[in-house]
């Protein structure tokens, strides 16, 4: 429209600013009226009141027709209360589920650590993969304090291993988790401590006064917050140690999930830089902070440049060890949780979609009876951008009702999943409801109100009257209609294909983890863990001594049938030392014959508590003791790798500088593979193990096995009033059944099953009601059709095949889909499966045929409704 | 949902202050929106000047609740050039302005009462 003065055409385009129908009816009269005041007025004036005005009564139009039409939503929704109620509690089912499990992903995967600058710091590992260990090892305090010399990637780097205390402070003797650190982790980190001060090198010298740390929980929880406490002294295992600072809960992220404990550390003391031990000694983690500038290739190749020449320089220890370096963020958690979290926003991902399929169809088919009013309304005026409008604004307002209820689904499923995930999964607790998830909750209500609203309002604000009015209401389903409807069955049973695909192979691989056989006989065993007051038995010989009276006094329990002691339980969380040897008489063969292996130091009853076969040789004895000859068993990977015919009774080891005589081969065991943190694995091979004689290196933190014929409960006060006739100060052991560290360390795989096989049934159910909905739908369009048919004589079965074949050529064709689209993602979750092919042609096969049971059941029902049609009747409905 | 039932004047009360204007401007003659802008303005001595937007919402909004209604082409005074919209008072938008007079007729004269206003009670 270009008339008038520029001033007037300005203010006409800026009149859009009004919702469409206002400008529509006003716009002449608003631009009269500016022409009008123009010339009374002033151009000056009229403009800067003009302005003001727009800025005020434009939002306010805006609103007030989206009030009118969500009331007018409201008033046809409630004409049809059932469709309405089963649309929104599909699609709140389907954003709560999909929220809750976002909740996880966000507050485990996405959101940064809680340290400035996160993004540089990293965790360096050494890396045994060349002489066939892991690529995650510790790292011996040598090796770390050559790093901190030489490498230039660095601000700064800081080593950290964890500790058990006993805190006897308050009465009961408790036991805390706990990490020695060097000061520079303050830095690394880039944290200040809340009260008091940090650590200083000075604090790291041997012969330092013993000084602590407190984490703010413990404070919190023991002190009541008290800024006094610091430069108090507190006991920890029997000595006096001032605290000098309390650091903030952040700093537990790298003190998590330590020796024998999945608590974070609570208590931070100097890590003593005792130089006297071996450079093959790897116990330490280690992280760094990269220097500004510094990516994370270039620190990766500077440390791979430094591994290269300590090799050079210490073959003795060094040799094939390199260097890993991860982001600190990654090395947090195992690989597969990330691809485990994403595989289940996926699959609930799907279920959402396929909700949505269903309530489009829903709203399409209530669009289609709703064809003559729309075709009225537009008669009477209504342009079809405002009828779409309206229509959107129908399934987008239906949304936020979802969304609304869907909130309290989402809650209450991020309650159960904060028990349910495995609490080796770092950060859980953190998960919650904050203004991202809330955000993404939001962001796919709405996207679900708008998908499912498109269809209808791009195809019912068409309306036209003429052909509506015309026609009796039905058959005026236009063909396109009818391909969207049907394309809608095609990808609800394609993706409902793909998600039970992925849940039969993740229920498959599972079944086969928890069938694998172990090397022992867990059942009936308990285990805790023990840590031998240091000041009370200053020496090995003192160690030893408790450690035999309280197994002496465990094995006279009634129902007890052995005790015995090792490093770690198998699947138990804490260290277990990587250690390099090598048969010195089989060198000459290979110059190269070091071999690594998994240490465990054990008590000489330990294979019968766990049911070991012995293979070859002896156990250890009385006859090993301190100070005679040092001895060895390996477990029978380890002899395997060592001497071609796995013999090696009567051999030479030689570790650490000292030669050990093999005496004994047992069978493999599984679990003992914990990687640092982590307890071992059921999906790992079981890993060479070397054993060695606890009566020859007595350690100060152990587990204590059981073997039992009672309960865990009936015989636990027994086992406490022995411990503390042993050593009152000594902290009552947390017993757990052994089976329960197994089933802990399946239960990420079978949290995850449990999810996608959860999330493949809803897909599932959603997918038969949604084919049931179009064929339903279809044979009600189509009763003429089908009345005339059996009117001139067909048989019902013919009824009953036309009905089935026009909805499973359909579902026929998702199938094919999905089991295109199951193949080519299949490959993502490869790393989650065990012993099953992530294109395993059994599974695919046996999903195709149980989606086209599911899809012909969907269909049969309105089938059989079909044959009902009576002709008579059908002909003359019209 | 059940037929609706006639909305009643009060239900409008209290009226915003520029639907009241507006009825008062239509309240003895037809008028179209340039004019009722000019007669609120000329009757609160340039206090009160609708801007265009609060003038149409007031009338889209009075439209709906029947409490005016636009003149069709035909009963336009003959005079009118630029062929603008006219509205008229309804019956309805009558015993609305009314109600809303009678209440603010109230309120003055409590306000006089406890002498927050020149007069006597």
């Amino acid at each position: 429209m270009a008339k008038g003065t520029i001033g007037e055409r300005v203010y006409r385009r800026l009149l859009r600013l009004y919702p469409r129908d206002f400008s529509d009816d006003y716009g002449d009269e608003m631009a009269g009226l500016y022409r009008d005041r123009v010339r009374g007025e002033g151009a000056t004036s009229v403009w800067v009141a003009l302005v003001a005005d727009l800025a005020r009564t434009a939002p306010r139009e805006q609103v007030s027709t989206l009030v009118q039409d969500v009331r007018h939503a409201w008033r046809t929704w409630r004409r049809t209360p059932v469709l309405a109620l089963a649309a929104i509690l599909t699609l709140a089912l389907g954003v709560g589920a999909n929220t809750a499990v976002f909740s996880v992903v966000h507050g485990v995967l996405l959101r940064p650590l809680p340290y400035p600058n996160a993004d540089r710091l990293v965790e360096v590992f050494e890396d045994n993969t060349r002489a066939g260990g892991g690529p995650f090892f510790r790292v011996s305090l040598h090796n770390y304090l050559s790093w901190v010399e030489r490498a230039r990637s660095f601000d700064a780097l800081a080593a950290f291993n964890g500790r058990d205390f006993t805190l006897t402070e308050h009465g009961e003797p408790e036991r805390i988790g706990g990490s020695a650190v060097t000061a520079s982790l303050f830095k690394v980190l880039g944290l200040a401590p809340i009260v008091g001060r940090p650590l200083s090198g000075e604090d790291e010298q041997p012969g330092a006064p013993p000084m602590a740390l407190l984490a703010e929980s413990l404070w919190v929880r023991g002190f009541g917050r008290d800024p006094a406490v610091v430069g108090r002294s507190i006991t920890l295992n029997g000595t006096r140690h001032r605290i000098v600072g309390i650091v903030p809960t952040a700093f537990r992220e790298v003190g998590r999930n330590q020796i024998g404990s999945v608590a974070a550390a609570q208590i931070f003391v100097p890590l003593t830089m005792d130089t006297a031990q071996s450079r093959g000694n790897r116990t330490l983690r280690v992280v760094g902070r990269l220097r500004r500038q510094i990516s994370l290739d270039q620190g990766r190749d500077e440390m791979h440049r430094l591994a290269a020449g300590m090799e050079e320089e210490f073959p003795a220890t060094n040799r094939n060890w390199g260097v890993r370096i991860e982001r600190l963020h990654d090395s947090m958690f195992d690989p597969r949780v990330r691809v485990s979290l994403l595989v289940l926003l996926g699959a609930v991902g799907v279920v959402l979609l396929i909700a949505c399929a269903n309530v489009a169809n829903l709203v399409l088919a209530r669009a289609t009876s709703r064809q003559r009013e729309l075709a009225l309304r537009a008669a009477l005026g209504a342009r079809p951008a405002r009828l779409a409008r309206q229509l959107l604004t129908e399934s987008v307002s239906l949304a936020m009702v979802s969304g609304a209820c869907g909130l309290t689904v989402a809650i209450l499923s991020m309650q159960a999943l904060r028990t349910l995930i495995p609490a080796t999964i770092p950060r859980v607790d953190e998960i919650g409801l904050d203004r991202t998830v809330l955000g993404f909750g939001l962001f796919i209500t709405i996207a679900c109100g708008l998908f499912s609203g498109m269809a209808p309002a791009t195809r019912g604000a068409r309306a036209n009257l003429l052909s509506t009015l015309t026609q009796s209401g039905r058959g005026v389903l236009g063909s396109s209609r009818k391909l969207w409807r049907h394309g809608l069955v095609v990808a609800q049973t394609g993706l409902a294909t793909m998600l039970v695909v992925m849940a039969a192979l993740l229920l498959q691989s599972l079944v086969r983890l928890q069938q694998v056989p172990l090397g022992f006989e867990p059942s009936g065993v308990m285990t805790a863990r023990l840590s031998v007051p240091q000041v009370k038995h200053p020496d090995a010989a003192a160690t030893l001594g408790f450690q035999r009276t309280l197994l002496g006094s465990l094995e006279t329990l009634p129902s007890v049938r052995a005790v015995g002691l090792m490093t770690s339980a198998p699947f138990a969380p804490g260290v277990r030392r990587g250690v390099t040897l090598r048969d010195r008489a089989a060198a000459h063969v290979s110059s190269d014959a070091s071999t690594s292996a998994v240490e465990q130091v054990v008590s000489s009853g330990l294979f019968r508590v766990l049911g070991v076969k012995l293979l070859a040789g002896r156990e250890f004895g009385a006859q090993d003791q301190l100070g005679s000859p040092l001895v060895a068993i390996v477990s029978e990977g380890l002899a395997r790798r060592l001497w071609a015919d796995a013999d090696g009774i009567g051999r030479g080891l030689e570790f650490d500088g000292r030669r050990h005589e093999v005496v004994g081969v047992v069978e493999d065991m599984r679990g003992n593979d914990g990687i640092g943190t982590r307890g071992g694995g059921l999906d790992r091979d079981p890993s060479a193990t070397l054993y060695l004689s606890s009566a020859q290196f007595p350690q100060n933190t152990v587990s204590l096995l059981i073997r039992t014929d009672a309960q865990l409960q009936a015989i636990l006060p027994a086992i406490r009033a022995a411990v503390r006739e042993v050593e009152p100060a000594q902290p009552i052991p947390d017993l757990r059944r052994l089976d329960e560290w197994i089933a802990e360390s399946a239960a990420q795989p079978r949290l995850t099953t449990t999810l996608a096989g959860a999330f493949a049934v809803a897909a599932l159910f959603l997918t038969a009601v949604g084919i049931y909905g179009v064929i339903s739908y279809a044979v009600s369009q189509r009763t003429q059709e089908i009345g005339m048919r059996m009117a001139i004589g067909a048989a019902r079965t013919s009824v009953v095949v036309l009905v089935l074949r026009g909805g499973m050529t359909w579902a026929g064709g998702g199938i094919v889909l999905g089991l295109l689209g199951a193949w080519s993602v299949s490959r993502a979750i490869a790393s989650l499966l065990f012993d099953v092919s992530a294109a395993d042609p059994l599974t695919f096969a046996v999903t195709a045929l149980a989606l086209a049971g599911v899809a012909g059941l969907a269909c049969t029902l309105p089938a059989i409704r079909a044959t009902r049609i009576d002709p008579v009747i059908a002909l003359r409905a019209d | 949902m059940g037929p609706l039932s006639p909305p009643k004047p009060n239900d409008l009360l209290p009226l915003p202050v520029a639907m009241f204007h507006i009825l008062v401007a239509v309240a003895d003659q037809d008028r179209h929106g340039y004019a009722i802008m000019q007669d609120v303005a000329a009757r609160t001595n340039g206090a009160l000047k609708l801007s265009p937007g609060t003038l149409y919402g007031s009338i889209r909004r009075m439209l709906e609740e029947g409490l005016i209604v636009e003149l069709s082409e035909r009963q336009r005074p003959d005079e009118d050039d630029e062929r603008r919209r006219y509205y008229r008072i309804t019956a309805f938008g009558r015993s609305v302005a009314q109600a809303e007079a009678t209440r603010l007729a109230t309120l003055l004269r409590q306000a006089k009462a406890v002498g927050l206003a020149p007069g006597r009670a």
